[in-house]
C-alpha cells in the first residue's frame, strides 16, 4: 500500500505559522494588544507613567499625606556611586601600572551629580531620599575631625628638620601660587559663589 | 570598682565607633562655642575643632607610641574608623550632591594645570630641601621630594626606587607635616589667596593635593568649597605615584648622575 500523503508545502507551513506567530507575539507583548487603538505617543506615555509609578512605589513613610521614598534610597545611590567610582579609579590606576586609586572620588562625585540630577528631574528623588544623601554630606566635618584626631602627629613632629622644612616649604610655595593660577584664564565679572547656601 | 571599670571598658571597646560619634560631637560643640565667644567670629568653629583634634592626636600618639593618634587608645579606636578613608570618601562624595556639573567642566583646564604644577613644585621643593640636608643620591632625593607631595606618594615612590627605610620615614613625615599644615593654615590663608569661590578651590585642591589636608582645610574655611577642592585633590596622589618613580626619578638621575 502506498500511502498517499500529500507532501507539506512551504506555503502551508507558512500559513500554519502566521497565526501561531501572531498569537505568540500577542502573548509576548500583552501591552501592545491592550493598548491597541490608542495612539503611539499616548501609549508610550501611559507605559512610562506606569513604569514611573512602579519605580517610585516603595516607601513606608508619609509626609503631609504624600507617600515618601525611603531615606536609604538616597544613601544607597550615594554608596553605589562611591563604589563604582572607586572601582573605576582603581582600574584606571591598574591601567597605568599603579597600586593606587586614580581619581576614584572624583569619578564618584561626577556620577552622583549626573545621576542625582537625572533622578530629580524625573521626580524620583523625594525629599526623604535626598535626605539620605544630605545627611552624609552634613556629617562630613565630624568625619574630618575624627580623621584629624587619628593622624600620626607625633611622627610628623619627630620627622626631623628635613621633613618639617620640606612640608612647610611645599605648602608655602603652593599656597602662594593659588592666586597666580587663578588669574590665568579667570572669567570676567568677578568670582562670586554661584549658588546660595541651601 | 575594678569590675565596674572592666564592664564599662568592654562597652567602650565594642561600641568604639559610637563613642567616636559622641566624642566628635562633643569636641565640635566645645569648638564652636570657643570660636563664637573668644575668636570674635573670625575663627571658624571647625578649624578650632580640627586643631583640638590634632592636639589630642599628638597626646594619644605620645602616650601609646602608635601610628593612629588618639585612635590608638582602645576606647577611641572608633575614631580611626569614622575618620578612615571609607567614611572620608563617602562623605566627600556626598558633598557634591546638588552641585552643578558645569562648575567642574568650566574650570577643567586650570584644574589640570594646577595638578601638574602642584605635583612638580612639591617634588622640586622637597628634593631641594633633601639636597640641602646633604642627600646626594637620586633615590633619596626623589623619595623625599615625593613625600613633600603626599605621605602616600613618598613611600610608594621610595619602595619603587629602592630608597632606605630612614629616607622613606622622612618622606612620610614630610607628607604628614604638609597635611597637618594645610589643615591649620588654609582657613588663615584663605582671605589672602582669594580662596572663596569654586574656581580657586579647584586650583587649591590641585596645588595642595593632600586629600586629608584639603578636605579638612576647606571644611574649616567654607564647607561649600569642599567638593571642588576634593575633586582635583583626588587625582593628585595617583598622578604623584605615577610621576614619582618614573619621570621624576629619571630627571633626578639625569641631574645628579647615577648616584
Amino acid at each position: 500500500m502506498v500511502s498517499k500523503t500529500t507532501p507539506i508545502r512551504k506555503t502551508e507551513i507558512a500559513l500554519f505559522c502566521i497565526p501561531w506567530k501572531t498569537s505568540c507575539q500577542r502573548w509576548w507583548s500583552k501591552k501592545s494588544v491592550f493598548y491597541r487603538g490608542i495612539g503611539h505617543k499616548e501609549k508610550r506615555a501611559t507605559l512610562r507613567k506606569q513604569k514611573r509609578s512602579f519605580l517610585s512605589m516603595g516607601g513606608a513613610s508619609e509626609i503631609a499625606g504624600k507617600p515618601q521614598k525611603m531615606t536609604i534610597y538616597g544613601t544607597s545611590l550615594l554608596a553605589f556611586c562611591v563604589v563604582c567610582g572607586l572601582l573605576l579609579g582603581r582600574f584606571l590606576g591598574m591601567a597605568v601600572g599603579l597600586e593606587a586609586n586614580v581619581g576614584g572620588v572624583g569619578i564618584a562625585m561626577i556620577m552622583l551629580i549626573v545621576l542625582g540630577a537625572k533622578l530629580q528631574a524625573k521626580g524620583l528623588m523625594g525629599s526623604n531620599a535626598s535626605g539620605g544623601v544630605i545627611f552624609w554630606s552634613s556629617i562630613y566635618i565630624p568625619v574630618v575631625v575624627a580623621m584629624a584626631a587619628s593622624q600620626n602627629v607625633v611622627s610628623a613632629i619627630r620627622g626631623g628638620p628635613a621633613a618639617i622644612l620640606a612640608g612647610v616649604l611645599s605648602v608655602g610655595v603652593c599656597m602662594a601660587l593659588v592666586p597666580v593660577l587663578a588669574k590665568i584664564g579667570a572669567p570676567k565679572g568677578g568670582s562670586a559663589f554661584p549658588d546660595k547656601k541651601p | 570598682m575594678n569590675d565596674l571599670l572592666n564592664a564599662s571598658s568592654s562597652v567602650f571597646r565594642e561600641y568604639s565607633i559610637i563613642v567616636a560619634l559622641a566624642s566628635v560631637g562633643g569636641v565640635l560643640w566645645v569648638s564652636y562655642a570657643l570660636a563664637n565667644n573668644i575668636g570674635n567670629g573670625r575663627l571658624h568653629g571647625s578649624a578650632v575643632a580640627i586643631f583640638i583634634a590634632l592636639v589630642f592626636a599628638y597626646i594619644g600618639g605620645l602616650s601609646t607610641g602608635g601610628k593612629k593618634g588618639l585612635a590608638d587608645l582602645e576606647w577611641f579606636a572608633g575614631l580611626a574608623v569614622l575618620g578612615g578613608s571609607a567614611f572620608r570618601d563617602f562623605t566627600i562624595v556626598a558633598t557634591a550632591y546638588g552641585v552643578r556639573l558645569e562648575e567642574f567642566v568650566k574650570t577643567g583646564l586650570s584644574g589640570v594645570v594646577s595638578l601638574l604644577m602642584g605635583v612638580f613644585l612639591s617634588f622640586a621643593v622637597g628634593a631641594a630641601v633633601a639636597w640641602g640636608f646633604g642627600y646626594r643620591d637620586a633615590a633619596s632625593l626623589t623619595t623625599i621630594g615625593a613625600g613633600a607631595a603626599t605621605y602616600i606618594v613618598g613611600p610608594v615612590t621610595g619602595a619603587a626606587v629602592g630608597a632606605s627605610s630612614e629616607v622613606i620615614a622622612i618622606s612620610i613625615a614630610a607628607g604628614l607635616v604638609k597635611a597637618i599644615l594645610v589643615m591649620i593654615l588654609t582657613p588663615l590663608a584663605a582671605p589672602f589667596i582669594g580662596l572663596n569661590n569654586p574656581r580657586t578651590a579647584l586650583i587649591f585642591g590641585g596645588l595642595m593635593g593632600t586629600t586629608s589636608g584639603v578636605a579638612a582645610g576647606l571644611a574649616a574655611t567654607d564647607e561649600r568649597l569642599v567638593p571642588y577642592g576634593a575633586m582635583t585633590a583626588t587625582f593628585y596622589t595617583g598622578l604623584g605615584c605615577l610621576l614619582g618613580p618614573s619621570a621624576f626619578f629619571l630627571a633626578m638621575r639625569f641631574l645628579v648622575g647615577q648616584g
